[in-house]
């Protein structure tokens, strides 16, 4: 049966860090366009991760004797969704801060923790993560890159594709099969934190339709990786994955994906002076919407912070968040239709059209639509 | 709050509604019978201090117990008359006792002669008393001069009119009416998201039991997923009623127009999708007068747009915006929280 969720509110120590952080992201990204802000999470700018830093905004819930602030999931909430919300160029560190970091922290050996959480926190390893592959994406059990244990510790053959920076990222930790096969389904998989700088690696960046290359190809060919690449147990890396996907699904990166076409859109409705009652209902239901839906990511937060395990919320939330961010570029698109006569500027054609086409993508990513209906659905007993 | 009020109205409304033949409409004899024994609880008062008679609680704590009446498809209208009693309270309106319910559109108010003339009332047919707002002005209605033009299918609205003589105008200040319209938006609000809790227990029950093609219709996939989209639309309906509530200060602070609005557009939006959900579940049971889940789509597909559509709500909200200097909607999202630091 479906549990409702509590509002939460932040505490008020974390909502103190709004401000500070609001004013270093506007002096920091002055210089972008919606266009540019429009890549979201996808936006990569190391100098600015570098920056965030050495404000000691990154690695925020490490702990402090790895560099990081020691804080909970609410502080991370608040500098997760000023970021976001600006159209920050996050990527470079994102995957580390939000997932690798805690993987590692949780599942690492003392050796891994201290050599991986410090530079995480600096700002000098970037991560992603390497999980679909050409014959495996929804059905990830199925995966066939392959991890052989010899004397010097494992032979690593296969590929992974949509790795998202890859090209950029300094390692990789990959779901691979280091036992059996692809008929004993999850059982046999393991994670592994790859150097990507290793012989025998190479990357080949995929364009995406809009243009951009934020994923990658990686081919892995006889890469000899070390015993201690293996992080946490040899088999139990499906377990593994999916505690990830739970830190993963909930934040506020299911909400503000299209929020820099938001902003832009508002202003520019502001500046020309259009203020008709469709345009009212489209600002009106988008902030409707997101009000909502801030409350609902807040709220699975707050279960996270108490020491819950809110996955079947969390999927709940972001297959509900990325609906209305695909929404979202309908929703302006239909009402600047209305009136074919006003002249748009540049920057908005240019933020709408790349949000358009886009979007489909906010429900790939992290589990799809379908893959999350079916998890809820296996949550209200119904499988 | 712990549920010892949950559990007692839950008992009570269980009780009460027991007896109703499913599916029928309701008798006035019944419906009389089922007001008195509620009204005899002294659930009416729950909003109002404890040493007021009431319970003390706050109006985000009683969202579970106003929602009961649309759970369990209560015949009168409990959340008003809640509402309405603590309202009264705050700003010291003397009301007759009984039931209430409200109205503050379409309604036709005679600048002669005074007389009021509702086509859609919220129980119009048989309140007690209706509350009834026009242009800065409230009236209050009784029952003895109330003449029933039409009563409509379900039981749930009315189109009356009163004369002269039967409305009673109240003295009140313009804050006292925003407040009235607002916590009557609420009640409304609370009942709609109750009935699509039920409405959504109902569609899970049913897809669990019905078998067709050798298994439970739940196995399907096609099945699975709009069940899986509805429970997301339930989930944020009851948030948005939770944001309206969190917004007062204590019982008798009236939910805030801002997230007001925001709670009516964001359970208007999806309000038949979620009663579209439920029905092509069930199939055509769903459709028969025999089988109950028609009086919980019938509120929700009725309820919802009483006090204007998604549209208007969102047309609202988006002048708000618009009109904001030049706050980024980002600084509106997250400053609502600051508005709410009243303790």
């Amino acid at each position: 049966m479906l549990t409702n969720l509590e509002l939460a509110r932040l505490p008020d120590h974390d909502e103190d860090l709004r401000q500070p952080i609001r004013a270093f992201i506007q002096e920091n990204t002055q210089h972008l366009t919606a266009f540019e802000r429009a890549r979201s999470w996808m936006g990569f700018d190391a100098d600015f991760s570098k920056k965030l830093a050495q404000q000691g905004w990154l690695g925020l819930t490490l702990p402090q004797q790895y560099g990081g602030a020691d804080k909970g999931y609410f502080t991370r909430f608040v500098v997760s969704e000023e970021l976001l919300g600006a159209g920050a160029p996050v990527s470079a560190h994102w995957i580390a801060d939000r997932q690798s970091g805690p993987l590692i922290l949780r599942y690492g050996s003392q050796a891994q923790r201290d050599f991986y959480l410090p530079k995480i926190c600096r700002a000098q390893a970037f991560f992603c993560i390497g999980m679909s592959e050409p014959d495996s994406g929804s059905d990830l059990a199925s995966i066939r890159t392959r991890a052989i244990k010899n004397d010097d510790g494992w032979m690593l053959n296969g590929s992974k594709i949509w790795t998202t920076n890859a090209q950029h990222s300094h390692y990789i930790i990959a779901l691979v099969r280091s036992s059996g096969t692809a008929q004993d389904k999850h059982k046999g998989l393991s994670q592994f934190i790859i150097d990507l700088s290793l012989p025998g690696i190479t990357i080949r960046p995929i364009h995406d339709l809009a243009g951009d290359a934020h994923f990658s190809e990686v081919f892995f060919t006889d890469v000899q990786l070390t015993p201690e690449a293996l992080i946490g147990q040899e088999g139990a890396g499906w377990e593994q994955v999916n505690a990830e996907l739970a830190f993963e699904r909930s934040g506020p990166e299911r909400l503000y994906s299209s929020m820099a076409l938001v902003e832009c859109f508002i202003r520019e409705c502001r500046q020309q002076g259009w203020d008709s009652p469709p345009v009212q209902s489209t600002v009106g239901e988008i902030t409707a919407r997101l009000a909502v839906l801030r409350a609902m990511s807040l709220a699975v937060t707050a279960k996270l912070a108490d020491g819950q395990n809110p996955a079947l919320e969390a999927t709940l939330v972001k297959d509900y968040g990325t609906s209305l961010e695909q929404d979202i570029p309908k929703l302006i698109d239909r009402c600047l239709g209305l009136y074919p006569a006003h002249m748009l500027s540049t920057e908005l054609i240019n933020t709408l059209s790349f949000v358009s086409q886009i979007c489909p993508s906010y429900s790939l990513r992290g589990g799809t639509r379908e893959i999350l209906r079916g998890i809820i659905a296996r949550g209200l007993g119904l499988r | 709050m712990d549920t010892l009020l949950e559990d007692a109205l839950g008992e009570l409304f269980r009780h009460v509604t027991s007896g109703a033949s499913p599916g029928l409409e309701i008798t006035a004899d019944e419906r009389k019978e089922i007001s008195n024994e509620i009204y005899a609880s002294g659930f009416a008062d729950l909003l109002l201090p404890q040493a007021a008679g009431g319970s003390g609680i706050s109006l985000y704590e009683a969202i579970v117990l106003l929602k009961m009446e649309g759970y369990y498809n209560v015949p009168i209208p409990f959340a008003q008359t809640v509402v309405t009693r603590a309202w009264a309270h705050g700003h010291s309106v003397s009301l007759p006792e009984g039931t209430f319910s409200y109205a503050s559109s379409a309604l036709q108010i005679d600048a002669q002669t005074r007389s009021a003339t509702l086509h859609k009332a919220w129980h119009g047919h048989w309140a007690d008393h209706m509350l009834i707002a026009s242009d800065q002005q409230c009236f209050l209605a009784h029952s003895h001069d109330r003449r029933i033009l039409q009563t409509y299918h379900g039981g749930l609205f009315a189109a009356v009119a009163w004369p002269a003589q039967g409305l009673t105008r109240l003295d009140l200040r313009e804050h006292a009416a925003h407040d009235l319209f607002n916590f009557s938006v609420f009640a409304m609000l609370a009942v709609t998201v109750g009935a699509m809790e039920k409405a959504f227990e109902f569609t899970l029950e049913y897809a669990t039991q019905r078998q067709q093609f050798g298994r439970p219709v739940s196995k399907f996939q096609a099945v699975q997923h709009q069940i899986s989209e509805m429970a997301e639309h339930v989930c944020a309906a009851d948030m948005a009623l939770q944001m309206a509530a969190a917004a007062g200060s204590n019982a008798l602070t009236a939910p805030a127009a801002p997230q007001l609005a925001i709670a009516q557009f964001q359970i208007a939006h999806i309000a038949d999708r979620i009663a579209d959900i439920a029905h092509a579940i069930h199939g055509a049971i769903g459709i028969s007068q025999e089988y109950p889940l028609h009086h919980y789509t019938r509120r929700i597909r009725e309820c919802k747009s009483c006090f204007g559509s998604a549209q208007y709500w969102a047309t609202e909200i988006g002048q708000r915006i618009l009109q904001e200097n030049n706050d980024t909607l980002l600084a509106v999202l997250t400053s609502a929280q600051d508005e709410q630091r009243t303790d």
